[in-house]
């Protein structure tokens, strides 16, 4: 374990959501905790389709991202859970697989560079949770989000490697949501994808089979808005709420909040500095109506 | 995602100028700490990829920064 923190940024949060970005610099520093960026670091990679479609380039390209934060001694907050799987498997994998570490090894010999595996990787929810702790946020809480909020956990956010319990850190978002002043609504599919890895083949079954189920069961519920821990589901549902109009589909649409950005302004941060100007749907009214 | 941006950039979305413009407006650095923000940076990388042979497999131009089947 390292003495300070790295922010693994992931690339849809950087190039598409920088006001998730812009919460997340404002909810450490307003906690106190120093944290660097990872200069230099690259796409994770990406777990479902590139992790399967090779997977020795997928744990090298981990791997020089593990290594730079060793070399900058420092541990990783990885703020996307896609990019969190991929980072904890391949460390995971690098410990566990001694073919594939000598062959890593090689690989990152050859661009000079090595990992040693003394790092703590960690999704930014785990980091909250078991780091901070609740106490400490609920003291930094001035502007309570007392309204009732469905989660959506993410695939990625039920990948353990060293626990049993797969509900850990989806409970961890519920307690941490919920410690915000939020009513954590049930409507019974919170664990179905959001369908973006189907849609990078077919758009329309992702709608249909993902999307639409959630958003008919959210809509039995009084659910003010979605909450989520990964920026690519956010992304899907933001976007994919209009398309599943398009299909003739008869449902509300919500606005998508990212934890961070709920965080961010329970903390005291106003809706326009968390540039909403770029969202579709009605997230930014969301921010602004809550904010007053 | 794209296998071209990440052969390319280094990430799955291209570092765009739509992009760069919304990181400025939101008070934050213009480029991100990305590899593509350092030639070097970005050159390990590559080489990286390379010595993997991906980039044969999934016949990726360099030239054209295409896959070649487009």
């Amino acid at each position: 374990m390292m003495n300070r923190q790295a922010f693994f940024l992931g690339c849809v949060i950087p190039l598409r959501f920088p006001g998730i970005e812009v919460a997340a610099r404002r909810v450490f520093s307003q906690l106190g905790i120093e944290h660097i960026d990872l200069e230099g670091y690259s796409c994770c990679p990406e777990p479902v389709i590139l992790g399967l479609t090779d997977r020795e380039m997928a744990l090298a390209i981990s791997a020089r991202n593990l290594a730079l934060a060793e070399k900058a001694g420092a541990d990783l907050i990885v703020l996307c859970n896609g990019c969190y799987e991929a980072l904890v498997e391949a460390d995971d994998a690098l410990r566990h697989d001694e073919t594939m570490k000598a062959r890593v090894d090689q690989l990152l010999a050859s661009i000079g560079t090595r990992y040693e595996g003394k790092i703590q990787i960690k999704h930014f929810i785990e980091f909250l949770h078991e780091d901070v702790g609740l106490e400490r946020i609920r003291e930094a809480i001035t502007r309570p989000v007392e309204v009732p909020v469905a989660l959506h956990y993410g695939c990625h956010l039920f990948r353990e490697t060293r626990h049993l319990d797969t509900w850990r850190k989806p409970r961890m978002m519920k307690e941490l949501v919920e410690a915000m002043g939020a009513r954590c609504v049930d409507y019974g599919l919170e664990q179905l994808c959001c369908g973006f890895p189907i849609s990078q083949f077919d758009k329309n079954a992702a709608l249909k089979e993902r999307l639409l189920p959630k958003l008919k069961a959210l809509s039995k519920t009084n659910a003010e808005a979605l909450a989520f821990c990964c920026p690519a589901c956010l992304n899907q549902f933001e976007t994919g709420q209009g398309a599943v109009g398009d299909l003739g589909a008869d449902v509300a649409r919500y606005p998508c909040v990212h934890v961070l950005e709920l965080l961010a302004m329970s903390f005291g941060v106003q809706p326009a500095e968390l540039c909403l100007d770029y969202r579709s749907g009605s997230t930014k009214e969301f921010f602004e109506c809550f904010w007053g | 995602m794209s296998v071209e941006n990440l052969l390319s950039g280094g990430a799955s979305i291209r570092v765009g100028p739509s992009s760069l413009v919304k990181r400025e407006k939101a008070g934050l650095p213009k480029v991100p700490p990305l590899a593509s923000s350092n030639d070097d940076q970005l050159k390990e990388f590559k080489d990286l990829v390379v010595r993997t042979g991906f980039d044969k497999r999934a016949g990726f131009d360099w030239g054209k920064g295409k896959l070649r089947y487009k």
